[in-house]
């Protein structure tokens, strides 16, 4: 008797903890699948804030706080799009904050140096003359981070080279020179096997999309 | 039988772990819903977002009391706690704006900040180089915003009715004694720091911090840069000269040395003068700038430049006009600034600084005036941040200076003037919050002269209410002093401090790259210096004057695309009854209506800026001492196109800025009123001059070339 309340309760523990972590991954995998839907602002509004609630309640993960992170970049660029510039800096400050709770968690982590020099380039957004001499080498320095820690993450590459694409080619920028990472982002993604279905495993169509725009663009002499 | 249990046990569990409440109602900011709000029980899943009317509705297995917290963009952060035991499905929930750093209550009655850092400002430093008309000149940037009077023959800061000494510029909190250069009446002057030394810019024109003394009008407050980004070299090759500068960066260490050397002779050559000139204006500088990073918040910077300027002209002499005489200038300067600035712990931080000026003028025409001045100051700053709603900063600081003076007249008669003043002061204030959205600044100042023998005691205060999330209005009042100026000493000691009181009501609002601004003051003059024509060495402090007016400043960075224009507006009123007037009037300085506009485009594939400023100012008066009645002469109403535009390139990897501008576009004939001779001729007239700008127009072209650390992306795919 005493052997099988032992087993019932070790039964009803284990399913009740499988059924947490089974909710953590649905959880994370409906917020991916909403993010990765979302066009306008109100629904990447409502994928940021699925990962925000994941974030708050799992204070061991990094990937919530990670994504929570990405998705308000997004909203800061929908705000930018907008022309709502106040906006666009609580956004940014937003992502900042999640992702210090990231590096936290898991400070050798190549995706988290990718993303910091993702928010370090949305900070040239609003003013790029003023403040794309002092953000712009933030930003290189933690791409740069973030391909020592793993020389075949594709989004170090595709983040780089779309900075490079938008700075200015009196900066040394402009898509020629953007050119050789945004080939090596496509050939790491080509290859690229996310570590779960939850891991990080996006940026292949934008990268292929700058990659797209390289040879008319260049023909121009823009 | 065991099987049996074991579902039970089951069934009975899940049945609990998965009763549902409904938790729904509707999130609002006063009238309207709020799209997008994140609605969740704290540290759980569950949640929702809202809908397009503000409504969420989420079910919850969770059971007793939970905290519902709700979260949005720019809002605070609501928690609430709610019941689960029962359902909770018409909640209203209110969400407060959030006082967030760029929104949050900050003084600005006066203040025009420019920066590179903060986000909530004016200008930056590079609006400062790319404003036509200002042909890279600080202050000339500086004029087109309110509460200042475009005085051509000048160049100088004249603000809201005060004289250009009661400008005072402040280099890292340190108090500039010759900020322009040397130069003769009506040829104006420029600024001597380069507008690229800066990372912020704080131009008070009035009601400023008790930190800052010996200044009746404004406090321009400039705040050099901190440690440069990477080693670079850099040329200018321009029309009137050319430049050379080097920047070493280490770790924690930079070190940049510059100079530079200017000569108008070609120039003048090519573009046809008013001026007369035998030897066209030319100049040789230096400058080297050291910083150190003492520590994660330590920082000591030392900057010193060195500078020797002279030209030589033609100029009617002062007694008829009718004689050309060779007038001879020459100047040399030496200025040191250092300075270090620490934060001791999550209270206190500290700012020492030491300044020293040394500066050698010498005019010779009929006449040789030989003038020397050494100044010094040391000055050390605390500020302790009591609580969230305290902050207090207070100080002392010590100015030494020596002023010496020969003038031999055309009679080799040598009149000598040798002052020292040694001048001490402390201040104290403190920034009270009394709220999110209300700030009080009280604070004093403590002068005491050595030389007029006197005290001041100056009280200052400001008060700042958010009346929304992006506006607020601010209140100040102060009390001015200032030492009278150098010249009054040739005859005498007897006299005291000038004053000046500021009253100011300022309404704002700053969003989304937008700001109006709008400010109207009263400012009353007292004590000030009075003399009477035959007998300037009997001077009392019995002059008096006000100054009152309104500003108006509106910037737009949003409605064009790539487009970025302000428009600034001051209307003033001002009389004063001192010096050697016969009674009160309004002084030669102060127009009444001023005006700007200024317009940059980027244009992005041709990766070239182009700026354009209209200025206007109504007529000044000046003195005809041809007529019986004083200040009855008026000069011309001013106008002024000015263009310029940088193109921006990459030649051979360096950064390279092709820079054009032109003042007066269509040349129109400006005057600033009239000279007139000392003396009368044989009928009894004094002769006159008009004067008038140097020339009808200024072209300047500029060759800049970075040479910096080329970007590399070898080099930044080396883990450090």
């Amino acid at each position: 008797m005493k052997k099988s309340i032992v087993l019932i309760i070790s039964i009803l523990i284990s399913t009740f903890t499988f059924a947490q972590s089974n909710k953590y991954i649905a959880s994370m995998e409906k917020g991916i699948a909403k993010m990765e839907a979302a066009r306008e602002f109100d629904k990447v509004q409502e994928a940021t804030n699925i990962f925000e609630r994941i974030m708050n309640a799992e204070s061991e993960e990094w990937l919530p706080a990670y994504y929570t992170a990405y998705c308000k970049i997004n909203l800061a660029s929908l705000s930018m799009q907008k022309g709502e510039i106040d906006k666009l800096e609580a956004f940014i400050n937003d992502a900042q904050a999640a992702l210090d709770k990231a590096l936290e968690l898991a400070p050798e982590e190549s995706e988290l140096h990718a993303m910091q020099g993702f928010i370090y380039t949305s900070r040239i957004w609003s003013d790029p003359m003023t403040l794309g001499a002092k953000f712009s080498p933030m930003a290189h320095e933690s791409f740069a981070k973030a391909i020592a820690l793993n020389p075949q993450n594709p989004r170090a590459y595709h983040l780089r080279g779309q900075l490079i694409f938008y700075t200015p080619e009196f900066w040394g920028g402009g898509p020629a020179n953007a050119k050789k990472d945004l080939n090596k982002a496509d050939e790491l993604f080509a290859s690229f096997e996310s570590a779960s279905n939850i891991h990080p495993n996006w940026g292949n169509g934008s990268n292929k999309y700058h990659l797209s725009k390289i040879e008319p663009e260049t023909e121009k002499g823009e | 039988m065991k099987a049996i249990y074991l579902i039970f046990i089951f069934q009975l569990t899940s049945s609990i772990l998965f009763a549902q409440t409904m938790v729904s109602g509707v999130v609002k900011d006063g009238k309207e819903t709020i799209i997008g709000a994140n609605v969740f029980l704290k540290d759980t899943y569950d949640g929702a977002s809202t809908d397009i009317d503000g409504r969420f509705s989420f079910e919850t297995t969770e059971q007793g009391t939970q905290v519902l917290s709700i979260s949005y963009i720019g809002y605070e952060l609501f928690e609430l706690e709610i019941d689960l035991n029962q359902a909770q499905d018409a909640l209203v929930i209110e969400l407060k704006p959030e006082a967030n750093e760029l929104d949050a209550v900050v003084i600005t009655a006066g203040a025009f900040e420019a920066s590179d850092e903060k986000k909530a400002v004016v200008l930056n430093s590079i609006d400062i180089v790319t404003t036509a008309g200002a042909t890279g000149d600080t202050y000339g940037a500086l004029n087109t915003l309110p509460g200042t009077q475009k005085v051509g023959e000048s160049g100088q800061l004249f603000v809201r009715g005060g004289a250009a000494s009661e400008t005072r510029t402040f280099i890292d909190g340190m108090l500039v004694h010759k900020p322009y250069n040397s130069t003769v009446p009506d040829l104006p002057a420029r600024g001597r720091f380069s507008p690229f030394l800066f990372k912020g810019t704080m131009f008070s024109t009035g009601g400023y911090s008790a930190e800052y003394g010996q200044a009746m009008s404004s406090a321009l407050i400039l705040n050099t840069q901190d440690l440069p980004e990477e080693d670079m070299t850099s040329i200018s090759l321009m029309s009137v000269g050319l430049g050379l500068a080097r920047t070493k960066r280490w770790d924690k260490t930079s070190l940049s040395v510059s100079g530079g050397y200017t000569n108008l002779a070609p120039y003048t050559s090519l573009v046809k003068q008013n001026m007369d000139w035998i030897k066209p204006f030319q100049g040789a500088d230096a400058q080297v700038i050291f910083r150190h990073k003492t520590s994660e918040t330590g920082m000591f910077k030392f900057y010193t430049s060195g500078s020797s300027n002279w030209f030589a002209m033609n100029r009617l002499n002062d007694v008829d006009l009718k004689e050309m005489n060779r007038l001879d200038l020459n100047n040399n300067n030496l200025y040191v600034n250092t300075s270090f600035r620490e934060i001791l712990n999550d209270k206190w931080s500290l700012f020492t600084g030491l300044a020293f000026t040394y500066d050698k003028n010498s005019i010779t025409e009929q006449f040789n005036l030989q003038s020397y001045e050494r100044s010094g100051q040391a000055k050390i700053t605390l500020s302790n941040q009591v609580n969230d709603h305290l902050k207090i900063k207070f100080g002392g600081e010590h100015f030494f200076s020596n002023w010496d003076e020969q003038f031999t007249d055309t009679n080799e008669e040598v009149f000598h003037t040798n002052i020292t003043e040694n001048l001490s002061s402390a201040f104290l204030e403190s920034d009270i919050y009394l709220s999110n959205r209300l700030v009080a600044r009280l604070g004093g100042r403590l002068e005491y002269s050595q030389v007029l023998r006197s005290w001041n005691v100056a009280p200052r205060t400001s008060l700042a209410y958010k009346t929304g999330a992006k506006s607020q209005i601010s209140l100040a009042y102060g009390q001015f002093f200032q030492t009278p100026e150098g010249e009054n000493f040739r005859y005498s000691t007897q006299f005291d401090f000038e004053r000046a009181d500021h009253f100011m009501a300022n309404y704002q609002v700053m969003k989304d790259q937008r700001i109006f601004r709008v400010e109207a003051y009263q400012k009353n003059y007292k004590s000030l210096v009075r003399y009477q024509r035959n007998t300037p060495w009997i001077i009392e402090n019995s002059g008096d004057g006000y100054a009152r007016g309104l500003d108006v400043f509106f910037r737009d960075r949003k409605s064009l695309k790539k487009g970025d224009y302000w428009i600034s507006y001051s209307y003033l009123d001002t009389e004063r009854f001192y010096k050697d007037y016969p009674e009160a009037s309004t002084p030669n300085f102060a127009s009444k209506h001023n005006l700007s506009l200024v317009y940059k485009h980027w244009f992005h594939k041709a990766s070239t800026s182009v700026g354009v400023t209209y200025a206007f100012s109504s007529p000044r008066p000046f003195h005809n001492p041809n007529e019986s009645a004083f200040n009855t002469g008026r000069t011309k109403p001013f106008h002024d196109l000015s263009i310029n535009a940088s193109k921006l390139m990459n030649i051979k990897g360096n950064f390279t800025i092709l820079h054009v501008s032109v003042t007066n576009v269509f040349g129109i004939e400006n005057s600033f009123g009239n000279r007139y001779a000392t003396t009368p001729d044989a009928n009894g007239k004094y002769a006159s001059q008009t004067i008038e700008p140097g020339a009808k127009r200024f072209f300047f072209v500029g060759l800049f070339v970075s040479i910096g650390e080329k970007f590399d992306k070898e080099t930044a795919e080396k883990p450090d």
